[in-house]
């Protein structure tokens, strides 16, 4: 689904405006062969639409030239200036007779133009200034004001009230459209939307689904082949390959489903619980719990390094501590963010320049120091027989 | 030796159902007495076959886990419920613990660990695995709905949760916190006791609300 184009409304009104220029610009030229004979200023004339002919062609070229607001000022000021040298260039006291007045349709293509870019307002503010120049005209033709006859008056307010209303007119349809478009768009991205998120849940059900269904599935029938293999009394190699490869498979499979891109949430703040997730799944052998309160978001980077401290540090639980198993716990208590990770194994004495000596810097590197770099602490508990317990310490902002 | 505690299974994986009760009787501390592959099947057998420890999976067609273990329960309050579910259904172990479940083991827990569950389970320990402990400190961290009378945390229970929560067996709570192991077992019964308190204060609000805005 591909989204509306808020402007494809105006553009297409403002390419009708462009086919009445052209139909002006050829009524003035007409006008102007028929009247070339009788003018006073025929060279003026013809200079008029000369300029009025580029440009109508300038506008042409460039479809989107009209929008600018230098080139909308310019537009209404070549017409007011056209109507003003028609005033200029036909016979005095011609304007009167309303018979051969030089630009009549071309100023109204300007006037649409401000209606159709600008809304209504602007619309009829450019027809005011288009009808001003009209009424103007009438001095320009050597007619004062005051020798004006009644119907001469309502002929002259006429096209003025022409130029205002086509601007108006214009303008008001142009926002309905506008309007509607952008009604549309909202519509079409809710819609969009609505189907993300459908498809993001499908997703999930399926992934849920796929690991119930197979892996877990798979892991049962393993369960019990192994098992049954245990109690047999014969050495069966064939069936405890069958049952390695099948891990094997599983194991794929489920890597392929979970290690997919991290969900980041808004403004790159990411849950530290999937990241602790994903260090927990890292370390091969060790069964480790991950127990948090609550999602803990937090800023992306800050994340990424706690999780791989904890990653190191269950690592060195697999290699030194002679256990199984092992337990992450984070929350976010009294303005500071605590990780524990712990384990009930062989433990040691913790000696932070003895490891040093030894050349054993796992800890210190890995460890220490990234949870230092984001401005935390790290305390060690341990002795030996007693497990040992690992607490990353880094305090939070309040928002 | 005691007499073996009479087990209903819940799974809808037949697999899963026979694997769960080859550990429970080859253990000999338990007796399989009934099977359901759904939420409803499981309500009428835990009727008719009176189990006192029932092994719950969550994900279960027709009735939920959760809701089978509410109904049971309210049947009959004197039935344990254990459990057994896969990592990532957080949401509904909270809402089965809230239903009165009094023990939570992931599935990939072992043999072992899964009798020895169901043992403490039938014995009125509740078993909480340290995932479960941070679900439950976070339950009542929650903004609460603002009624006084509400249950919270004493600062001792959210102590206790939170050495739970970072793997500590009840003895080495006790050993850390110069209290007997049954004290720290109390503690954490009082803590389920008012997480489903909670769900109950929850439903009256709701049904508070509801009214109020009938009489509107």
């Amino acid at each position: 689904m591909s989204l509306p184009d808020p402007d494809r409304s105006t553009r297409s009104l403002a390419r009708g405006v462009l086919v009445v220029r052209w139909v002006a610009l050829g009524w003035m030229m007409i006008l102007a062969a028929a009247g070339t004979r009788d003018f006073d200023h025929p060279f003026v004339a013809w200079i008029a639409v000369g300029i009025a002919g580029a440009w109508t062609v300038y506008l042409t070229a460039d479809q989107n030239r009209d929008q600018r607001r230098r080139n909308l000022t310019a537009d209404l000021v070549i017409a007011c200036a056209l109507i003003l040298i028609s005033g200029y260039v036909v016979p005095s006291g011609a304007v009167l007779g309303g018979s051969s007045f030089l630009a009549t349709a071309y100023p109204v293509s300007a006037v649409l133009a401000w209606g159709v870019r600008g809304g209504p307002k602007a619309g009829s503010l450019a027809g005011a200034a288009a009808g001003l120049s009209l009424a103007l005209s009438r001095p320009v033709n050597g007619v004062s004001f005051g020798s004006l006859l009644r119907p001469e008056i309502q002929s002259l307010a006429t096209g003025i009230v022409l130029y205002v209303v086509s601007g108006l007119a214009v303008g008001l349809v142009s926002r309905l459209l506008q309007r509607s478009a952008d009604e549309l768009r909202v519509a079409t991205l809710e819609a969009i939307r609505q189907r993300e998120r459908v498809a993001r849940l499908a997703e999930r059900e399926s992934m849920a689904r796929h690991i119930h269904d197979s892996v877990l599935q798979t892991l049962a029938m393993i369960h019990k082949r192994a098992k049954e293999i245990a109690a047999s009394r014969r050495v069966d190699r064939t069936g405890i390959e069958e049952v390695a490869d099948m891990a094997a498979d599983q194991e794929v499979a489920l890597r392929g489903l979970i290690l997919r891109e991290p969900v980041e949430v808004a403004t790159g703040a990411r849950s530290l619980r999937d990241g602790l997730e994903r260090a927990a799944r890292v370390v091969n052998g060790l069964k480790v719990e991950v127990s948090t309160v609550g999602a803990l978001f937090m800023e992306a980077q800050a994340a990424e390094s706690i999780a791989s401290a904890v990653a190191q540090l269950l690592q060195n639980v697999a290699n030194h501590a002679g256990t199984d198993s092992a337990t992450v716990f984070a929350e976010v208590d009294d303005g500071a963010l605590s990780v524990t990770v712990r384990d009930d194994g062989a433990g040691f004495d913790y000696d932070p320049s003895f490891l040093h000596q030894q050349g054993k810097m796992g800890l210190e590197k890995s460890v220490i120091g990234r949870v230092e770099d984001i401005g935390g602490s790290v305390r060690v508990q341990s002795s030996p027989g007693a497990g040992t317990m690992v607490e990353i310490k880094v305090p939070v902002q309040r928002d | 030796m005691t007499e073996p505690i009479r087990v209903m299974i819940v799974d809808d994986h037949p697999v899963w159902r026979d694997g769960v009760r080859a550990d429970l009787e080859k253990s000999g501390v338990a007796t399989v007495v009934a099977e359901a592959a759904d939420g409803g099947k499981a309500i009428e057998h835990a009727r008719e076959s009176m189990p006192e420890v029932i092994v719950m999976d969550l994900n279960l067609p027709v009735v939920s886990g959760a809701e089978a273990t509410r109904r049971i329960i309210e049947e009959s309050p004197h039935v344990r419920v254990l459990v057994l579910s896969a990592s990532g259904e957080e949401a509904d172990v909270l809402e089965a613990v809230k239903a009165g479940a009094s023990g939570y083991l992931l599935k990939s827990s072992t043999a072992n660990e899964i009798c020895d569950a169901v043992v403490r389970v039938r014995d009125g320990e509740p078993v909480f695995t340290p995932s479960l402990a941070g679900l439950v400190l976070n339950e009542f961290r929650r903004v609460a709905g603002g009624s006084a009378g509400e249950p919270k945390l004493t600062p001792r229970e959210n102590e206790i949760l939170k050495l739970v929560a970072k793997g500590f067996t009840y003895r080495e709570i006790g050993e850390q916190l110069f209290i007997s192991t049954k004290t720290v077992q109390n503690h954490v019964q009082n803590i389920l006791t008012k997480l489903q308190l909670r769900k109950r204060y929850e439903l009256m609000r709701y049904a508070i609300q509801k009214g109020l805005d009938k009489a509107e």
